[in-house]
């Protein structure tokens, strides 16, 4: 330590390298707000259903994973950390808000759905109405939703970003896609 | 891979570019005020020798950004004035660079020490610095008036410090206070005993009393916390004793073998060794006592024994060391004169040509330095060039 202490060259030479690396994580971290700023930005609208809401939990989601890099991490897939942070505070704030949905979430025991077969259960001319009863859904369900159709995650992914088992999140897909389908249903004979 | 008709819908909601970009100026100020620790680059950094207090020096630069600008002047300073500041090392007040030494090194390092234990360890260190160029000068009858007043008021300063922190602990960790200021009282207790037998004249005596003084002050100030931070370790829980004495008889026993071996390979005179041999036999039997009051289980007084044991080994090797660095120097001053004899004296008679010879042949012999020789040398010297 005293030789890189009185030897200039040394320390300089560790400061300029310690700053490039300090400016590449910077460099990485804005490049990935660039590119996925937007899509987590709508994936926290699809589970908030507030936009103001949705931009604070976005920005705060990057927010926290730079400061999970400050302390010395360096997670490979920035995307898929900063999805998860997101979730992570959705959750955290519903948990919070002690919301008890009308749908309680019933035993996971279920067939496994052909993935094609959940994929048209909201057909294309009620992909919209689909969207805007999104907040009926309950959370658990809401989630998987979301990250299936809105931000285009496989249930691999989503089952790595909530901590729960591939063949449980296809099935609470399937689940989801047709309580909104009844939910559809209910509007048009009830408008 | 086309969307989904879902996905495709629901991208009718995005972020305005206003929005985005004020989340982005959010995101540069937190990035900006959170710098990035690269917990890899701490541990490319060599540790330094005290266990428990970790010095992440160039991260420090990193993380203070209140402080960036003071860092790139710093970096400027060393750039420009690099093989300076390690020169300015050496300095002692008065010299032209000194200035350099505590202003911009120290500075550097004060600065540059990211807890607050390694900031007081290098304080204490400074303070120290201070006294090891006090004695210098003193040795080389260089103290003035107003280069005392300078060492003393910065030596003050930072021994203030030290003990301010110091009594900042004392509430917390006991144990980390025992060791702090003993460090520091036998540093100021070696350095002072140094300062006071070195050989000078006696003006250089007067002027290095007051400085005297207040080392004395300080060092009893560090060890009474010393002593009432021993007492609350030694009073407290029974097993909690235990465990200390066990661990300070531990330390003792390596600090006694360290110093053993570190007084044989000094290039200290025969009796400073000897002295510190014999002075080490004390601490051997204050560490035998505790043994058996420890196997009485009289830990609390075992405790005691051992660190009493610690501290003399460790002011021995204070002492020592300090010895040894004072009789480096002067043999490096002893040793660039005789030039100087040669050419000054070069018109003069036989008398001084043979004072030439009888120098230089006094410095081979003083390659083991002797004490009294070297004094004897060095009047010589005075007396002949008029110092």
């Amino acid at each position: 330590m005293q030789a890189l202490i009185y030897n200039p060259c040394i320390l300089v030479r560790t400061l300029v390298r310690l700053r490039h690396m300090e400016r590449d994580m910077e460099q990485r971290f804005f490049e990935a707000y660039e590119a996925h700023a937007d899509a987590i930005f709508r994936h926290c609208y699809f589970r908030l259903s507030d936009r103001e809401l949705a931009r604070d939990f976005m920005q705060e989601a990057f927010t926290r994973t730079w400061e999970y890099i400050v302390n010395g991490n360096n997670p490979e897939n920035l995307r898929a950390f900063i999805y998860r942070v997101a979730s992570n505070l959705i959750i955290d704030h519903y948990r919070k808000k002690k919301v008890y949905s009308l749908d309680t979430l019933a035993e996971e025991k279920g067939f496994d759905p052909p993935l094609d077969e959940t994929d048209r259960i909201v057909n294309e001319s009620d992909a919209k109405r689909a969207l805007t009863l999104l907040p009926k859904l309950s959370e658990p369900y809401r989630v998987v939703f979301v990250m299936r159709y809105v931000d285009g995650f496989t249930p691999q992914e989503i089952a790595n970003t909530i901590g729960e088992s591939e063949n449980t999140v296809s099935v609470r897909i399937h689940r989801a896609a047709k309580k909104l389908r009844s939910y559809i249903e209910e509007e048009h004979n009830h408008p | 891979m086309k969307k989904h008709y879902i996905q495709q819908e629901a991208e009718h909601i995005y972020l305005s570019p206003e929005e985005k970009t004020t989340v982005r100026g959010v995101l540069q100020v937190f990035v900006s005020e959170h710098p990035v620790h690269r917990a890899s680059a701490v541990r490319e950094l060599p540790q330094p020798r005290y266990t428990g207090y970790r010095t992440r020096t160039i991260l420090a630069l990193l993380n203070n950004s209140y402080m960036k600008p003071m860092a790139i002047s710093l970096i400027i300073a060393l750039l420009i004035g690099g093989s300076t500041s390690y020169a300015a090392e050496s300095s002692l007040p008065g010299d032209l660079l000194f200035p350099v030494k505590v202003e911009i090194n120290e500075r550097f390092r004060t600065w540059a020490a990211l807890s607050p234990e390694s900031k007081v360890e290098w304080q204490a260190r400074v303070a120290e610095r201070r006294l090891e160029e006090a004695v210098t000068l003193t040795a080389q009858n260089r103290m003035t008036a107003d280069v005392r007043a300078k060492i003393e008021a910065n030596f003050e300063k930072n021994a203030e410090r030290v003990q301010k922190h110091i009594a900042s602990l004392e509430i917390k960790a006991s144990e980390a206070v025992v060791d702090i200021s003993s460090r520091f009282e036998t540093s100021l207790s070696a350095h002072a005993a140094i300062l006071e037998q070195v050989p000078a004249e006696e003006s250089t005596r007067v002027e290095v009393k007051p400085l005297l003084l207040k080392i004395r002050a300080h060092a009893k100030e560090a060890a009474k916390s010393r002593h009432d931070a021993e007492t609350q370790v030694a009073t407290s829980a029974n097993a909690h004793v235990q465990t200390a004495a066990e661990g300070r008889l531990k330390a003792a026993r390596q600090k006694i073998a360290e110093v053993q071996g570190f007084v044989e390979n000094s290039s200290a005179s025969a009796k400073v060794k000897a002295d510190a041999n014999a002075k080490l036999k004390g601490a051997q039997n204050a560490l035998i006592e505790g043994s058996a009051r420890a196997s009485a289980e009289n830990y609390n007084e075992a405790f005691l024994l051992f660190q009493d044991a610690h501290r003399i080994a460790q002011e021995i090797q204070l002492f020592v060391a300090a010895q040894q660095q004072l009789d480096t120097r002067i043999q490096l001053m002893i040793s660039s004169i005789p030039m100087r004899i040669g050419e000054e004296l070069e018109t003069e008679d036989q008398g001084g040509a043979s004072i030439e010879t009888e120098v230089e042949h006094e410095i081979d012999v003083n390659e083991n330095a002797n004490e009294e020789l070297e004094s004897i040398i060095e009047q010589k010297i005075k007396t002949e060039i008029g110092l």
